[in-house]
């Protein structure tokens, strides 16, 4: 099912993901909760498609199972280890790979009208996690700019909740972002399948983000990327002489906006489109997200995705 | 150029809008956070420099518009050569002022001032127009704009010095508006005088002249020239009225020390010779004996019989006649059971009035119940502590006033208001209501004084607060009628002193008493010469009975005291007494005086000193007229200090006061001149239309 189905049941419940309406709460859980909530209510049915508790077959034991999953009482009985398995249970292990480069602090209109980049992302993810949690997956969390800031592997512990809420709280976007170096890093420790969610505005060039992911692309994951602009910089309306400054590079450009506006549209969107492309060769989910947009749509590619993947 | 409007000029200021317009655009042009310029483009700086001069242009546009805008509403005229309205600048417009006042008298200033003119014209080009300006304290345009040399020399020639003071401020006045209709460019005025320093008067300070417009003095006037001159005669009358006397006293004023022979002529016979030693910068007095005073009228003269600078002004004339002062009725009350009061209730003004010789009056003294039949003698009737006005006094009293007569009434401890007002209702410049006592234990105060009122106007700041001091006990409520002066007000606004017309009278009502018993002013230095000037002025004899000086315009009735009835004559029944009256001048030259400038201004300007002779129905009368004894002071002043000291202006500034003087063709001349401004206001409007354009242009192509 697409996420375009969602997006007609849900619509008169946006007003509960809507970023501008986040922003006035603090709290990051709650945030969480609100939107998630918001979300399943409007879905009219649960979204916790293949998952059941229902005793499915014991299976042989083999080496790499967890030693805890072996049924104890089989064992006794027949003298053979077998692991219970359960109809539906999938142990989805998720990550979220959040940019947190100095870009990423740009917010073309002050709170409470909108919100950073930075902020629209943490709400993301928070409720992906959120989420996540819900559906009985394990969430991990890697918060990177040029290098790998913090790291969290997936629990599926609702404690470990906090852990990411607490990280998410605490990013402060400054340094340059570089994908390929942290992500690769991050690549190699990675050894289950899973999915990988990447929240970032994607400012790199277009070939060193298209291999950063697809690292993860071929190790089996299933991977999203979400990203996440402003609406300033999806429409550059900016008039007159503008002096721009870099919020990474603290470099500086005088450009008439008039003149630079044209330019600049095409070589995003190039840039947007080139990545889409090259995401659908690779069987990645892109989804452009603009932080005047209710986050719903994030979850909607998500539930997406997770559902490809069972 | 010069500007119509030139403080619109001001409005240049109204350039900084575009600039800040600008320079707030470039404040925006400043820093924006942006997540990345990743995605934009460097512009070249080439391209950037061309954006700055697109806006650079419309800045430019912009202020080039709002100066168009505030040039027009300046209202700009060029000062072009308009043959029309501003006639070649190659030809000049002169104005010739030439002193001919008394002064010029003195030597040979005169001659020199003839030859310096006679010079200028000599000057005189093709084209050059010159106006030729006599001027002592009032200014005669002996020619209109004239290009004849010829004619403006003979004019000169013919030209002589008055006897008049000089006033240079009105000269200069009249010829900066000649000058403003003037059809040349170049424009001068020259000063031909002895620039007398006294003929620079404060009054003048503020006067303008065009900037445009050359100011060249003339100084005819020697370094030194001595002169002494009477500064000042008085004439007094002494003896009884059967044997009067006169004693004449006189103050002369000099610029050098010497010892002068004075003589005093009466009727043409030496009457007294004395020799006086004089300083210089203070006036010496110098009394004549008294002697016997003939009957009817007696004409002095006062020479100083020494030949310096200025002749003139070492004669003076005075003209007396005896039988022709004026008299006041004193009318007192007899009927007092109080023989202190009977005493004391007129002895203050009794004595007031019959003390000095100066008085212009002579005083005569009745009882209010034997007042005279007749009041027609009599120039005011002065009515003291009267009970009441018997009734046929009363009556005539009303026709003695709406003749012209004066009245003052002191009340008193015997007045009846009652009884006042019934019999002087017509007259009373109030209702009396009743007798106030001053409150207890207290006294009242004079509170207010019209101090512009002719009867105060002789007194001193220090002698008003005399009045101000004098404690009154009791006065009579008065409530004043309406058009009554209240020229005295006690505390709390209490009438004191209340003046009403009637008819061609003046009625003085004092509402306490002129004796002692309710206030102390009898006993003041001030009680005499206010009760002297109460008087005359009820006889209109204020400002002075002294004889006119040149140039002065005198009432025809003080030529001649026949003369206003005969011009009563002469209105009611057309021309038949046309040659009623002869008028001569002190030359001996009859003046003419028609009928209908008598009647319609019975004035005559005196040009001469001496003795203006009148005749009106076979009574002969004289008037002496002397010299304005300022004139008399050779002083001169520094001519440049004089020019320094005229506010020069710009002509813009003169053109709406002579709309009237300029011709229909000059003015549609000088409204073309002044048309720059549509010019402007059409090329700033262009220029915005403009502006517009390329901004939208320069907009659409940026975006």
């Amino acid at each position: 099912m697409h996420a375009s189905v969602f997006r007609s049941q849900t619509k008169s419940k946006t007003r509960f993901l809507d970023p501008s309406v986040l922003s006035r709460i603090r709290n990051l859980e709650l945030i969480a909760r609100v939107v998630v909530d918001g979300f399943i209510s409007g879905l009219h049915r649960s979204p916790n498609l293949g998952f059941s508790l229902d005793f499915a077959e014991y299976r042989q034991y083999m080496p790499g199972d967890d030693v805890r999953r072996i049924d104890w009482k089989v064992y006794a009985r027949s003298d053979r280890f077998y692991v219970k398995e359960y109809e539906g249970e999938t142990n989805t292990y998720v990550n979220l790979l959040l940019d947190i480069s100095g870009s990423m602090a740009y917010g073309s209109r002050p709170k409470p009208a909108g919100v950073t980049k930075m902020e629209y992302a943490s709400y993301l993810a928070a409720s992906l996690a959120y989420f996540a949690q819900r559906q009985k997956d394990s969430v991990g969390l890697v918060t990177f700019d040029n290098r790998i800031v913090e790291r969290l592997p997936p629990r599926c512990r609702t404690a470990h909740m906090n852990s990411i809420l607490h990280v998410l709280d605490r990013t402060n976007p400054s340094d340059r972002s570089e994908f390929h170096k942290p992500l690769e890093a991050l690549a190699k420790t990675i050894r289950r399948r899973g999915i990988v969610v990447l929240i970032s505005d994607l400012y790199a060039p277009t070939d060193e983000v298209i291999k950063s992911l697809s690292l993860f692309r071929f190790k089996g994951n299933d991977v999203i990327i979400l990203q996440v602009l402003d609406p300033q910089e999806l429409e550059f309306k900016f008039t007159g002489g503008v002096r721009l400054l870099d919020l990474e590079t603290k470099r500086e450009a005088v450009i008439s906006a008039e003149q630079a506006r044209a330019d600049y549209l095409r070589q995003m969107t190039e840039h947007s489109e080139r990545i889409k492309k090259e995401c659908g060769i690779l069987g990645i989910d892109y989804a452009l997200l603009s932080t005047a947009q209710p986050l719903d749509y994030a979850l909607y590619s998500y539930l997406y995705t997770r559902q490809k993947s069972m | 150029m010069n500007f119509l409007n030139p403080l619109f000029l001001l409005g240049a200021l109204a350039v900084i809008g575009p600039i800040v317009v600008h320079l707030y655009r470039r404040q925006e042009a400043r820093k924006i956070p942006f997540s990345s310029l990743l995605f934009i483009t460097h512009m070249p700086s080439r391209s950037w420099r061309r954006l700055r001069l697109r806006h650079l242009l419309l800045f430019a546009m912009r202020a080039i518009a709002v100066m168009l805008l505030v040039f027009a509403f300046a209202r700009p005229y060029l000062a072009t050569r308009d043959p029309l309205a501003a006639g070649s600048s190659k030809h000049k417009s002169v104005v010739l002022l030439v002193d001919n006042s008394l002064s010029m008298q003195a030597g040979d200033r005169f001659e020199r001032a003839r030859a310096k003119a006679l010079e200028l014209i000599a000057k005189l080009r093709e084209g050059d127009s010159y106006f030729l300006v006599a001027f002592s304290n009032s200014s005669r345009v002996l020619s209109q704009p004239h290009s004849n040399r010829e004619t403006l020399a003979a004019l000169v020639r013919d030209m002589k010095p008055s006897f008049r003071s000089t006033d240079f401020g009105q000269a200069l006045k009249l010829a900066g508006q000649l000058l403003s209709s003037a059809p040349n460019e170049t424009q001068e005025i020259h000063l031909i005088s002895d620039f007398q320093a006294v003929g620079w008067k404060q009054e003048a300070v503020g006067i303008t002249i065009p900037k445009t417009v050359t100011l060249i003095s003339h100084p005819v006037a020697d370094t030194k020239e001595h002169n002494a001159s009477i500064a000042r005669v008085e004439v007094a009358e002494t003896g009884d009225r059967e044997h009067p006397k006169l004693k004449v006293a006189i103050g002369i004023s000099s610029n050098e020390e010497t010892k002068l022979p004075v003589r005093l002529e009466v009727n043409g016979k030496v009457v007294d010779e004395k020799s006086v030693e004089v300083k210089t910068g203070r006036t010496t007095h110098l009394e004549f004996s008294p002697f016997p005073l003939a009957a009817g009228i007696n004409r002095g003269k006062i020479s100083l019989n020494r030949s310096d600078a200025l002749v003139a002004d070492n004669t003076a004339f005075f003209v007396v006649n005896p039988l022709d002062r004026r008299k006041l009725l004193l009318l007192t009350d007899a009927d007092s059971q109080n023989k202190y009061v009977r005493y004391t209730g007129d002895l203050y003004i009794r004595k007031a009035l019959s003390a000095g010789n100066g008085a212009p009056f002579d005083v005569v003294v009745e009882e209010l119940e034997k007042a005279p039949s007749q009041l027609t003698p009599y120039s005011a009737v002065l009515i003291v502590n009267p009970a009441t006005i018997p009734e046929r006094l009363g009556e005539r009293l009303k026709s003695f006033v709406a003749n012209g007569g004066g009245l003052i009434l002191g009340l008193g401890e015997r007045s009846n208001v009652n009884l006042l007002n019934a019999r002087l209702e017509e007259l009373l410049p109030g209702k009396l209501v009743r007798k106030r006592q001053a409150p207890a234990g207290g006294l009242s105060l004079i509170s207010s004084i019209e101090k512009r009122h002719n009867i105060f106007r002789v007194f001193e700041p220090i002698h008003q607060s005399y009045f101000l001091t004098t404690p009154f006990r009791y006065y009579v409520e008065a409530t004043p009628a309406m058009g009554t002066a209240r020229l005295m007000e006690l505390d709390k606004g209490a009438p004191l002193l209340l003046e009403k017309t009637v008819g061609k009278g003046r009625v003085l009502l004092y509402t306490s008493s002129f004796a002692t018993d309710w206030n102390d002013l009898p006993l003041k230095s001030v009680f005499l010469p206010f009760c002297h000037e109460l008087v005359k002025y009820a006889m209109h004899l204020e400002g002075g009975s002294d004889s006119p000086r040149v140039g002065e315009s005198v009432p025809v009735s003080k030529l001649n005291r026949n003369f206003e009835k005969a011009l009563e004559k002469v209105s009611g029944r057309g021309s038949a007494f046309s040659q009623a009256w002869k008028v001569s001048a002190p030359n001996g030259k009859a003046i003419e005086l028609s009928e209908e400038e008598l009647v319609g201004s019975p004035f005559l300007v005196v040009e001469e000193p001496g003795f203006y002779e009148t005749e009106v129905w076979n009574l002969k009368s004289y008037m002496a007229v002397n010299l304005d004894p300022a004139e008399s002071d050779l002083a001169p002043l520094n001519p440049e200090q004089l020019i320094q000291s005229i506010e020069r202006t710009t002509k813009a500034d003169q053109v709406s006061e002579t709309v009237g003087l300029i011709s229909p063709e000059q003015r549609v001349a000088s409204e073309r001149r002044q048309s720059v401004w549509w010019y402007l206001v059409v090329a700033a409007l262009m220029l915005l239309v403009a502006e517009s354009i390329l901004a939208n242009r320069y907009t659409t192509t940026e975006g």
